[in-house]
């Protein structure tokens, strides 16, 4: 009961800070109408035209039958545009000449084997097009292992193959806006580190550290007051944003807004956890919010917060991996847009492992300095 | 006896900021702990009541156990500290207020408390401010407020009028005064020897860690006091009467420097009215009369060779 009390007061005086509040507020406001609406451009998925393919055939058998079938598909051929040649060496002029990206070959003497020539610089279209026949090859695959157990499965049909995933069931995908106010609502939790870090160092700076030492108080009691407070701090802060960024710039949350705060409030412990165990491990506050202040700043980056992640070079999104912005990112855009839940469930695992294990260090950390 | 220490000793590293003391407190005493600054006043205190743990020793308050009954006892206790122990965005009724919940005070029982040590500490009509908008001597006062929401029957005031404008040290003395009328059981630390003389009943003074002298004031004095100094100055000089000063019991010199008479009698001979009359009685006029009784600044100075006031000036 103590703890609830003492979280009362500590987001209260988090919230009289009406100078820190406001930066923690506006900041990601204005951001989020900036990169919102200068990085618009990004989000949006131009149309594009079917990839042109030339098919040499030099095979008689089954393979040639399913595979042309598929091809001549509605849905392939919104993607891939095929053109039968004769000749593999009058493909290969058309691909050079770039009258085709990519030529499919069916070898004679080979039974099943399909070779994919791409041409040079068409990274894109080729990539296109090897993902469809990946995608054939394995219903094709899975068919024959099922005949060889003896089954006869007619629900696999190498024709559904190419299932046209929309990011939610209207088609919609983030704008810029939404984006933004997603990897700017994270990167506000972020700033929460220093709530964390400041409200474990206030009661030194205040000298208020030996009342609450003084009065009929666990150590668990202040420890569990101060991270609840910071806590119920950020959660406001999320909330303010939200309700904001949703009824004035007019941002897609989804329509799951409780997981949308289940995963603020995750991302509130782990903020809090950081500033915490920052400050126990380094013992000083001003060390402390110099290292958060530039800490920050670089998990937004590595977490798509300024640059958005599907921009990033590989090498970068490789370093994705440990930034929490990164992982809060892709559990709301997963949430909001129906994507993985098996990476929602991944990430979210991960992110209360790691708050978690910095409480325990914090903890242990805490009771040595008591002792 | 509501305090018992019992050879604590305290060390940081190789400093030994509390050695080996030992002190009773009877209740309703103000027990004064005298001293300059790092003599080990603040971290005896933060030992007594459990803030810091101690390396040795055996502390018993309300005839319990600290170290076994550490929640129960400081229930019982509140604390004004050295250093104003406050939240400055929270108001000064806020401020009571939380100390107060800490304390299982709730409803109208702690609303009525937190008013009440309000009006005691003079600040219910500033009771909605914030406390940094306050002077220095409010949140001292302020400081006191915290303390007392709880009833505490053991109070500790630590330093309780460093800094501060006169006005709020004589706010601060008179609610002292106050308590201790009330019958409150206090541990009042300074190193203004004024106060602890005006306050206290029972003193120990503290230098390097230790207690190097302890008792009444009247009996600290004693101990370090011999002799008494009278100066006086007259319109005019008759050595007749210089002479029966000297043959008077318990005076032990009289000597004469211009219209200056100096006598030095025994400790505690009380015999300046018999010496004044003698003046008077010889037809000479006391133009100007100083005696010369021993302070605890004095007793400061004799057991350590240092005066309380350079101490705190050095630092």
């Amino acid at each position: 009961m103590k703890a609830l009390y003492i979280a009362y007061y500590t987001a209260l005086r988090n919230v009289r800070d009406y100078r820190n509040l406001t930066t923690m507020l506006a900041l990601p406001i204005v951001l989020i109408l900036i990169l919102g609406s200068a990085l618009a451009g990004t989000f949006q998925i131009e149309s594009i035209d079917p990839v042109k393919v030339v098919l040499v055939n030099d095979n008689k058998g089954a393979l040639l039958q399913n595979l042309k079938e598929f091809l001549q598909q509605e849905d392939t051929k919104k993607i891939i545009n095929t053109e039968p040649v004769d000749d593999f060496e009058l493909g290969m002029e058309k691909m050079k000449t770039g009258k085709a990206f990519a030529l499919i070959h069916l070898e004679k003497a080979s039974e099943g084997k399909i070779d994919v020539y791409i041409r040079s610089g068409s990274m894109f279209g080729g990539s296109i097009v090897q993902n469809v026949l990946d995608g054939f090859i394995q219903s094709a695959n899975a068919e024959y292992a099922y005949s060889i157990l003896g089954g006869n499965d007619e629900s696999i049909n190498p024709y559904d193959t190419i299932i046209e995933e929309a990011i939610n069931p209207d088609g919609k995908r983030p704008a810029g806006l939404d984006y933004y106010a997603i990897a700017m609502l994270i990167m506000t939790m972020m700033y929460g580190t220093t709530y964390g870090a400041s409200t474990m160092a206030e009661d030194q700076f205040y000298r208020t550290e030996i009342r609450l030492k003084s009065a009929p108080l666990h150590p668990y009691e202040i420890f569990t007051g101060k991270v609840a407070g910071t806590i119920l701090t950020l959660m406001l802060d999320a909330s303010i944003i939200f309700i904001f960024t949703k009824y004035v710039y007019d941002v897609n949350w989804g329509d799951n807004i409780l997981f949308i705060m289940f995963t603020c409030f995750t991302l509130a412990v782990v903020a809090t956890s950081i500033g915490v165990a920052s400050f126990m491990l380094i013992g000083d506050e001003n060390k402390t919010q110099a290292l958060l202040s530039i800490l920050v700043p670089v998990l937004t980056f590595f977490g798509g917060g300024y640059m958005p992640y599907h921009t990033m070079s590989s090498a970068v999104k490789k370093l994705s991996l440990i930034s929490p912005n990164y992982l809060g990112l892709r559990i709301m855009l997963n949430t909001i847009y129906e994507g993985s839940q098996g990476q929602i469930m991944q990430y979210m695992v991960i992110l209360w492992t790691a708050s978690l294990l910095l409480f325990i260090i914090s903890a242990f950390k805490g009771r040595r300095e008591l002792a | 006896m509501i305090v018992e220490v019992k050879n604590l000793i305290k060390r940081y590293g190789n400093v030994l900021a509390v050695d080996n003391i030992s002190f009773s407190i009877k209740e309703g005493e103000i027990f004064g702990l005298l001293g300059p600054n790092g003599a080990g006043k603040t971290t005896a205190i933060e030992a007594i009541i459990g803030i810091r743990n101690a390396d040795k020793g055996e502390i018993s308050i309300f005839g319990k156990d600290m170290k076994r009954h550490a929640s129960e006892i400081k229930r019982h206790i509140g604390i004004v500290p050295q250093d104003i122990a406050i939240y400055p965005d929270l108001t000064a009724y806020e401020n009571v207020e939380f100390f107060g919940r800490l304390y299982d005070l709730r409803g109208p029982l702690l609303k009525s408390r937190v008013e009440e040590v309000l009006e005691f500490t003079g600040l219910l009509d500033k009771r909605k401010q914030q406390a940094r908008k306050f002077s220095g001597g409010m949140k001292r006062r302020l400081n006191i407020a915290c303390a007392l929401v709880h009833r505490p029957s053991l109070i500790i005031m630590d330093e309780p009028t460093v800094g501060i404008d006169p006005q709020s040290r004589k706010h601060i003395i008179e609610s002292v005064k106050k308590m201790r009328d009330e019958g409150s059981t206090i541990i009042y630390t300074s190193h203004y020897m004024e106060e602890v003389e005006e306050l206290c009943s029972y003193i120990a003074i503290m230098d390097h860690g230790k207690i190097i002298a302890r008792g009444s004031k009247e009996e600290l004095k004693a101990f370090v006091t011999v002799e008494e100094k009278t100066v006086i100055t007259l319109d005019g000089m008759n050595y007749t009467m210089v002479d029966r000063i000297k043959s008077m019991d318990n005076v032990i010199d009289c000597s004469v420097v211009g219209n200056v008479i100096t006598i030095i009698s025994r400790k505690g001979t009380n015999n300046l009215n018999s010496i004044i009359q003698l003046i008077i009685d010889s037809g000479s006029q006391i133009i100007s009369l100083a005696s010369e009784k021993p302070d605890l600044e004095t007793v400061f100075l004799t057991l350590t060779g240092r005066t309380l006031r350079d101490e705190v000036a050095s630092i």
